[in-house]
């Protein structure tokens, strides 16, 4: 089942597409990874599904809605922190939550509390909102976002600030609130190892274009371990894999270099018989991509996310 | 919309800056009181020429017809058209029911009171971003706008309220009440003020429709005020050669009904004064709804 769907959707301003035709799909129980460097359109894309704008173009649909109040009564099963998590600065934890309770019309007023000790923010008393520590605001504001006991939640750039210790807690809660309490999430960060710890799917987006999407498996093959060859005659190359070495298992990227996915325990044996059969080997080494490697080379290594 | 109204309660009234400004406003007003009389502050006579204060006096069509100082003199409506009473001002006369309708010609400075209340209703939700949060979870943006509006219109009542009771308290405890507290007075007070309340309501509509518009404090305090006293000083400046632009003024509008507590309908057309307002209300409501339905968020 889908919960989140957008077909085309397109944010313009002047002639700047931010968001351009994006299509994309978040199924129930998904840790979606949006990926993208700045500016490339994540957070208006998050923001338009939390209907802080509006696209000039496209559909939206959220639990199967796409009317304007179908959307405004699905985005009441849904929790968000988009940008930075904003609250009222003079208000406590508490009376913060309290204030979105009254507002968000919840009965249970336990809510608030549960709310807080999911994530561990119980014990700030009649500490301020402003006096929190910027690891402390995105606790809350997932506290906020968990407020209506969502089915999904929009964090964007939640570990963002935070210190090596607010990372791990951070990313614990995010995995345990979707294995305990099935809750899709969808997340941006720019720290892309911290997002492969944790994101079943991603969506990589670029210049407003979401120009990939793939599940966690599908992203581990891209990444996968291999052996480097550089040879000076890549077809050769392959026909002795083939043919001597009895495998399939590579794949030849550029003039030169071909990644052997095989005999990682066995690499003098390659070189040895890609030498006896006339092909010179200048180079052999194992590398393993990682998603930062993998969206780099994919986005034309322009920058690094 | 009730939410909406219930949580900005809870969240307004864990302000201290709203305790501040009633106390400034209650403060103000006791001063206000002092000021015009009621401690006998000014009841030393002062000469023709200094006279600062000047009240018009209307024809049936509300053309201005002439003018006179209201500390010194009032109008009474006879068989024979308009005559001048003198008011002694050795006299002190601003009991607890006298003052509500001698200061009814104040209630201008209540519109700056005003103010401070958009900011604790509206611009802290955005000056904050906690706007945010409101539509993110599906607060349809109309019934926002309502709600806020409902609550400045409230804080509009409790200001008027305010400033009745302090005024009619404080005149209470220094000259006595000086009558008895009836039906006809109730009815008095209410033909001053209920016309007042709903242009005081009108700028209430403007405030929020400045703030939903501009969606920031700094921006919204300078537009209200250059708007409110700007008009007042165009209108200054070409009344000798437009008089009829006097219409158009919501302050002056709101002063005019002090005159009908003096037992001359000065301003004749309260109807045009209300529709005045209403046109204002309608302009701004739709208008600002309009624009911040799709509006972004910051």
């Amino acid at each position: 089942m889908n919960i989140l769907q957008t077909r085309n959707i397109t944010k313009q301003y002047g002639k700047t597409k931010a968001v351009d035709n994006v299509s994309m799909a978040i199924q129930k129980g998904d840790i979606y990874g949006l990926i993208g460097k700045n500016g490339a359109g994540k957070t208006t894309l998050m923001r338009m599904i939390t209907a802080l704008t509006f696209a000039n173009n496209g559909e939206l649909e959220l639990f199967g809605q796409t009317s304007e109040s179908g959307l405004n009564n699905a985005r009441r099963r849904m929790g968000s922190v988009v940008e930075t998590p904003a609250l009222y600065p003079n208000l406590t934890a508490q009376q913060n939550l309290e204030y979105y309770r009254i507002l968000r019309g919840i009965p249970d007023k336990s809510a608030v509390n549960n709310a807080l000790q999911a994530v561990k923010l119980t014990d700030t008393g009649k500490k301020k909102f402003k006096n929190f520590s910027l690891g402390m605001k995105q606790r809350l504001g997932l506290a906020l976002a968990l407020l209506n006991n969502p089915d999904f939640i929009i964090l964007d750039e939640p570990i963002n600030g935070l210190d090596p210790m607010g990372i791990v807690e951070m990313r614990e809660m995010i995995k345990n609130l979707n294995a305990e309490r099935g809750i899709t999430f969808m997340i941006s960060s720019h720290i892309l190892s911290e997002l492969s710890l944790i994101a079943t799917r991603y969506g990589i987006i670029h210049d407003g274009r979401l120009i990939k999407e793939l599940t966690e498996e599908e992203l581990r093959e891209q990444c996968q371990r291999c052996l480097s060859v550089k040879v000076d005659d890549t077809a050769k190359c392959a026909n002795i894999l083939e043919t001597v070495l009895n495998t399939t298992k590579f794949k030849v990227v550029g003039d030169n270099e071909i990644r052997l996915y095989d005999y990682f325990d066995n690499s003098s044996e390659v070189t040895f018989q890609l030498n006896a059969n006339g092909v010179r080997v200048s180079a052999l080494s194992e590398i393993g991509d990682n998603l930062e490697d993998y969206f780099v080379n994919l986005i034309g290594g322009e920058h690094c996310a | 919309m009730r939410n909406i109204i219930k949580a900005d309660l809870y969240r307004i009234f864990r302000r201290f800056g709203v305790y501040i400004t009633f106390a400034i406003f209650i403060v103000m007003t006791i001063i206000q009181v002092a000021g015009n009389g009621t401690f006998g502050v000014h009841f030393f006579p002062q000469p023709i020429e200094t006279i600062d204060e000047i009240a018009y006096y209307y024809d049936n069509d509300g053309n201005i017809i002439g003018e006179y100082n209201p500390k010194y003199a009032r109008i009474i409506q006879t068989d024979d058209g308009i005559e001048f009473e003198s008011i002694d001002p050795y006299n002190p006369t601003k009991t607890g029911k006298a003052a509500p309708i001698i200061l009814a010609g104040y209630t201008d400075n209540l519109i700056y009171f005003l103010l401070p209340f958009i900011v604790f209703i509206i611009a802290a939700d955005f000056s904050h971003g906690a706007v945010k949060n409101v539509f993110a979870s599906g607060t349809n943006r109309g019934k926002y706008y309502f709600a806020k509006q409902i609550l400045v219109a409230g804080a509009s009542v409790v200001l008027i309220l305010l400033n009745l009771i302090i005024i009619i308290v404080t005149a209470i405890i220094v000259n006595g009440f000086g009558g008895s507290f009836d039906l006809e007075f109730i009815k008095q007070l209410a033909e001053i003020y209920l016309p007042q309340l709903f242009l005081l309501f009108t700028f209430g509509c403007i405030g929020t429709f400045l703030t939903f518009t501009f969606k920031s404090t700094a921006i919204m305090n300078t537009v209200y005020i250059v708007y409110t006293l700007a008009p007042m000083i165009i209108l200054l400046m070409l009344s000798q050669k437009y008089d009829s632009l006097y219409n158009y003024d919501l302050i002056l509008n709101m002063k005019s009904f002090a005159y009908i507590g003096q037992n001359v309908l000065m301003n004749p057309s309260l109807t045009k004064a209300v529709f005045l307002g209403g046109v204002y209300i309608s302009a701004c409501t739709i208008g600002g709804i309009l624009l911040f339905r799709k509006a972004e968020i910051k």
